[in-house]
């Protein structure tokens, strides 16, 4: 049912990364994360702001050191603690607010071809025939959907949508097989996000490079990934093929996001049954947990609606809960198993006979 | 230039109404001009009337409009950072509320009672803490007890949850409905976002370059849009619930962008956007008509009540 998982581009074991306090106190902020992206695969991470998933995005691109764990890349060590956190071209970041991420000084023209001048021409642009770093500018905008005509405008005389594209041309232009976007859409207007949505799909399938895509909105996830991580307080408490965690998530975190996500048709079901909208949500509450907290027990136990006195003394290991599909909660079979029944699509594959 | 053009709508006592559309289509510069809070000059009200409570706001004096703001009409903006004074607590703030809006009751007393009422645990502490203190969520709730204190008939929320996650998001929603049912409070939502729509309004206006385009509960509105501009940016939404597999349900952002408001053409504002114009949609801006059950649009080729096929 699911299809044969692509073979690893990047793994990361066991990461742990934080940052240091002046007092010299090191907060903490990874514990232990284990992560797996694939060949061209478009991979989702999730979870509320401060859980670590910028920080872990960071980590793979080199703008963070790790303090122990390793990440691979096609089996060679890429990150591994007091390794020099060089910048690859194989794993390249785009940023959630373009507007602070591209030069304003340069034209976008110059800001793709300076990448091609320093990194050189990467294979797919020498496969095109392109040799001239101005060439391969070219290309990359039409690549993503802008006009020959904004090679010569500055980032400012863009709109968001326009900028992102750049943004996203400008990481094509490492020639990278990752690319990590941290919240791509977030700062964008919803008739533009659909746009780069698209975009960012049809980069992966045109280019073959795999995407690492940070973002707080399930249903963006959920319309482009293939796989998805659920970052509760610096660890993955859920993972597996988006579809099925989604439709019928493991984990208590991953439960009350999906139901704390307005949704317009759950919206209208709602009411038009007479409910009150939100009445059968599975509540979160409290504020979020910071990450460096650590001691015994699940770190989400505090907010969770399914919190035991077992949850308070063991923490739960993240384990396969079915083939594919593994959950740091204790109840994570019955969770799932409760979910499953109420799905109502049967290919979702999730119920073991 | 023009901002706002010709917006009508009406907000009853505990009804939740919900004002929509992309940046720069004017909903904000709406909700501002109901307390008058544009800087005049520049801003000026050249046309129409709003009224709050029958009293007429536009040529109110200086002495009624701050009787108006505040106590009739309160507002909750995205970034409740910028809405706190930095260096004041959060108890003076609410106290100060309290003080201006409710004379003759105890401000610290009945402050930490809006705290409590704004959903915040822990009033005592929150109170002697400073805005940075507090994380997104509760300077949210912060912000929304000051606007209790005032004691409003209306809560114009601009875009309330934008800034914050979606579990605390959910929360201030519900707070938002609490605060709606047990106090009658009307409120203005502004959003971009059309499954908050879907979840709380009562009605629904989609604002288009400066002009509502289509009205109505909010159900129908959003189960059947009339108007190719709702349509649209329903389809730019990506759905949890729906399956995204086959081609035809692919998201469609729309192409282009809102108008700038000194380059609007004499015709329909949304030629050139829209996947259904024609050439009539160039020859004379549509008028507001009305098709059924309380809806209002403003499209010459307004979609059938059946949803229409696209």
């Amino acid at each position: 049912m699911t299809p044969a998982a692509p073979p690893a581009l990047l793994e990361a074991r066991a990461v742990r990364a934080g940052y240091r306090a002046q007092s010299g106190h090191t907060a903490m902020v990874l514990h232990d994360v284990d992560l797996r992206v694939g060949e061209a695969e478009m991979v989702g991470l999730v979870g509320e702001s401060g859980c670590g998933k910028t920080t872990l995005g960071n980590v793979f691109a080199g703008l963070v050191a790790l303090s122990a764990g390793e990440v691979r890349f096609r089996g060679n060590l890429l990150r591994a603690p007091g390794m020099p956190r060089s910048r690859r071209s194989e794993v390249q970041m785009v940023f959630q607010d373009p507007n602070s991420s591209l030069n304003p000084r340069h034209t976008v023209g110059g800001i793709l071809s300076e990448v091609l001048r320093v990194r050189g021409m990467p294979p797919m642009l020498i496969s095109r025939g392109v040799a001239r770093p101005e060439a391969g500018a070219a290309v990359l905008l039409d690549a993503v959907g802008l006009p020959a005509a904004c090679s010569s405008s500055y980032p400012h005389e863009l709109s968001g949508g326009q900028r992102q594209r750049v943004g996203l041309a400008r990481a094509l232009a490492a020639g990278p097989q990752l690319i990590v976007a941290d919240e791509p859409v977030s700062a964008l207007d919803v008739s533009v996000q659909a746009q780069i949505l698209n975009l960012v799909g049809a980069l992966r399938d045109e280019f073959r490079v795999a995407f690492l895509l940070v973002a707080h909105d399930l249903a963006v996830v959920e319309y482009l990934c293939d796989r998805i991580y659920v970052m509760y307080a610096g660890r993955i408490v859920e993972h597996g093929p988006a579809r099925r965690v989604l439709a019928s998530p493991a984990h208590p975190y991953t439960e009350a996001l999906l139901s704390a996500v307005p949704d317009v048709d759950r919206g209208l079901t709602e009411r038009s049954r007479g409910n009150a909208a939100k009445a059968a949500r599975h509540a979160w509450k409290g504020e979020a947990v910071e990450p460096s907290v650590s001691d015994d027990g699940c770190p989400a136990r505090n907010r969770c609606h399914r919190a035991e006195a077992r949850c308070a003394s063991e923490t739960p290991p993240l384990l396969e809960v079915v083939t594919a599909r593994s959950s740091a909660c204790h109840f994570a079979a019955e969770i799932l198993a409760g979910n499953a029944c109420e799905v109502n699509h049967p290919a979702s594959g999730d119920v073991n006979p | 230039m023009r901002a706002v053009d010709g917006a009508s709508f009406c907000v009853a006592r505990a009804e939740v109404c919900a004002l929509v559309g992309e940046s720069g289509c004017g909903k904000t510069a709406t909700a501002l001009a109901l307390a008058r809070l544009h800087p005049e000059p520049p801003a000026l009200y050249p046309h129409g009337t709003v009224k709050v409570g029958g009293v007429s706001v536009l040529d109110a004096s200086p002495q009624t409009m701050r009787r108006i703001r505040g106590k009739r009409i309160a507002y909750v903006f995205q970034e409740p950072g910028t809405a706190l004074n930095p260096v004041v607590t959060v108890g003076k703030q609410v106290a100060e509320c309290v003080r201006l809006h409710r004379p003759g009751m105890d401000p610290a007393g009945e402050g930490l009672r809006f705290l409590s009422m704004a959903g915040l645990g822990n009033p005592d502490r929150i109170w002697r803490c400073h805005p940075h203190e507090l994380s997104g969520g509760m300077k949210q709730r912060a912000v929304i007890a000051m606007a209790l204190a005032c004691g409003p008939d209306i809560l114009v929320a601009d875009e309330p949850t934008t800034a914050l996650d979606v579990t605390i998001q959910a929360q201030i929603l519900e707070l938002l409905a609490r605060l709606r049912k047990e106090l009658g409070m009307a409120i203005l939502l502004i959003t971009h976002n059309l499954a908050l729509v879907a979840e709380m309004a009562d009605s629904v206006h989609v604002m288009y370059a400066g002009m509502i385009v289509e009205s109505g509960p909010a159900p129908s509105v959003l189960a059947r849009p009339a108007h190719p501009y709702t349509a649209a940016l329903l389809r730019a939404v990506p759905r949890l619930s729906r399956r995204h597999d086959s081609p035809g349900a692919r998201l469609r952002g729309i192409p282009g962008s809102v108008p700038d408001p000194s380059q609007r053409p004499e015709w329909c504002r949304f030629a050139g956007r829209c996947d259904g114009e024609t050439a009539r949609c160039r020859e004379a801006a549509p008028p507001e008509t009305r098709p059924a059950d309380g809806r209002t649009v403003r499209c010459w080729h307004a979609l059938g009540a059946e949803g229409g096929s696209r």
